[in-house]
């Protein structure tokens, strides 16, 4: 910072030698812009110190979990700013250690709540061969004395199957020993049922509680279960209306499996009926800004008139002038790339029956070069899909030549559109991520 | 097997974990995966990509040293 000022003192001195009064002004109204620049830079810096050392100190001293009713924010700032804190595999490690102490928080904290609800069902638990899971109050896990060993893992929920028979169903779920089915909810007064559960037994060796919480550390196990799912639910998708349940969502018998479809299922049916010939389509825009700083420099007026002037100017001047070209490059490259998300998120949002915008990711996340500027999800009906793609190549086509790059994926279950249960949930807003 | 194929699988990795993780129909299963388990996935995803893009310039640097040396 020394050298800088006493660098800058010199050029002053020199350059003033040959300025007129005028242009001495000019001059340090435009010093004078830049030193408060500068030094907002690094009150920013600090706070950023600050807000992380808070974050941290958040995370290993957790508040209860659950907040009911809670939705997910639209921006995760936390995250740029976490990109720091993950330099070196040192950090990781804390980070990790830290997180480890939460997830031992919360398991209390779920053990204690889980007292109350689970009792009653062991009680009631009829017509089904399930033997008693373990006692109300303890988690689900491989328990030591040869009582039942399996959970029940749901992954989705689809229309009635009775009538139009099922398409055949994976071999393997996503524990291989044990294959998918369909499942029932007991009967709801006097009518069949109209929907049914897709599910499958899994080992509580691997999916019990203890055991997942283990598993969820390996990003390979996570990966290969979530691609499992995923497929399992693919197939499904192919022939039928679908809603996807979370990753892991696993009861300890057939009767609690059915106990929650009964408890939700009006609002299943419900949304079944809203969501029939509708899938679900992401897109995502990423934008390289070197490309559109480039492209800004050719169309804008601003930029054109500044770079001419400062062809005219005397060195000193010019080099105060080319920061105000570069400034109004990346302010233009910023206005331009929040202008065209929004225009190509309206154009598409034509062609769909519901929307929604999610937050954006971070490099880091995506290993790209690029960064993200629009993170959607789409519902389109089958009848709009042929003009929502259009729409999609069109936008490649108009704004490709700015930078702008478009990925479409698709098609999923309906993930982004269904709100079954997120009352109940104990997945309130995640730190980072 | 080149790094482009990879990092297309860690993109489609990550649209699935948006979905699968944080969206679809929540319920309080019989077990259950917390806040911090799902932090601990993405740090995982971040690890992976991290590693694979160390992975990626130590060979870019080793290729480079090569082609000094033979010219």
């Amino acid at each position: 910072m020394n050298e800088m000022t006493s660098r800058l003192r010199r050029k002053l001195e020199d350059s003033l030698a040959e300025l007129s009064n005028e242009q001495i002004a000019a001059l340090i109204e435009e010093a004078r812009d830049e030193a408060l620049a500068e030094a907002k830079a690094v009150i920013k810096g600090t706070m950023v110190q600050a807000i992380l050392e808070r974050a941290l100190g958040e995370i290993q001293n957790p508040k209860p979990a659950l907040s009911p009713g809670e939705v997910p924010k639209a921006q995760s700032p936390k995250l740029t700013s976490e990109t720091s804190l993950l330099d070196s595999e040192e950090q990781i490690q804390q980070e990790i250690e830290a997180i480890r102490k939460k997830i031992a928080e919360n398991e209390r904290l779920l053990s204690q709540v889980k007292a109350s609800p689970v009792k009653p069902v062991l009680e009631r638990s009829e017509g089904t061969e399930e033997v008693q899971g373990p006692p109300a109050g303890q988690e689900l896990s491989a328990p030591s004395r040869g009582e039942e060993d399996h959970g029940y893992y749901v992954y989705g929920v689809v229309s009635d199957v009775g009538k139009t028979g099922f398409p055949k169903l994976p071999e393997e779920g996503i524990d291989p020993a044990h294959p998918v089915y369909a499942l029932q909810p007991s009967a709801i007064s006097h009518q069949p049922s109209a929907i049914s559960a897709i599910v499958s037994k899994v080992s509580l060796q691997e999916f019990g509680q203890e055991a997942l919480e283990a598993n969820l550390e390996d990003i390979k196990w996570v990966e290969a279960k979530v691609l499992a799912h995923q497929r399992i639910l693919d197939q499904v998708l192919a022939h039928h209306t679908l809603i996807p349940m979370r990753f892991c969502t696993i009861y300890q018998s057939e009767g609690r499996v059915q106990e929650m479809l009964a408890q939700h299922y009006d609002d299943f049916v419900a949304a079944l009926a809203r969501l029939e010939g509708k899938k679900e389509w992401g897109v995502k825009v990423y934008c390289d800004g070197k490309t559109l700083a480039q492209r800004v420099g050719e169309i804008s007026d601003r930029v054109k008139e500044l770079k001419a002037e400062m062809e005219q100017r005397s060195s000193g001047a010019a080099y105060f002038l080319k920061k105000k070209v570069d400034e109004a490059i990346a302010a233009e490259v910023e206005h331009v790339s929040d202008e065209y998300a929004q225009r190509s998120h309206d154009r598409l949002s034509g062609h769909a029956e519901e929307t929604i915008i999610n937050p954006l990711r971070s490099r880091e996340i995506t290993g790209r070069n690029e960064a993200m500027v629009l993170n959607g999800a789409y519902l389109v009906a089958e009848e709009q899909l042929t003009a929502f793609r259009a729409e999609l190549e069109s936008l490649e086509q108009e704004y490709g030549d700015l930078g702008f790059i478009y990925e479409m994926t698709g098609p999923w279950p309906p993930y982004n559109f269904v709100s079954i249960g997120l009352e109940e949930s104990s997945a309130d807003e995640r730190v980072g991520g | 097997m080149s790094e482009l194929v990879v990092k297309e699988k860690e993109v489609t990795l990550l649209d699935l974990l948006d979905r699968i993780l944080d969206k679809g129909v929540i319920l309080f299963g019989d077990v259950t995966i917390s806040v911090a388990d799902v932090d601990l996935i993405y740090l995982g995803l971040k690890v992976l990509l991290t590693s694979i893009e160390k992975a990626d310039k130590m060979r870019r640097a080793a290729a480079a040293q090569y082609s000094q040396h033979s010219t």
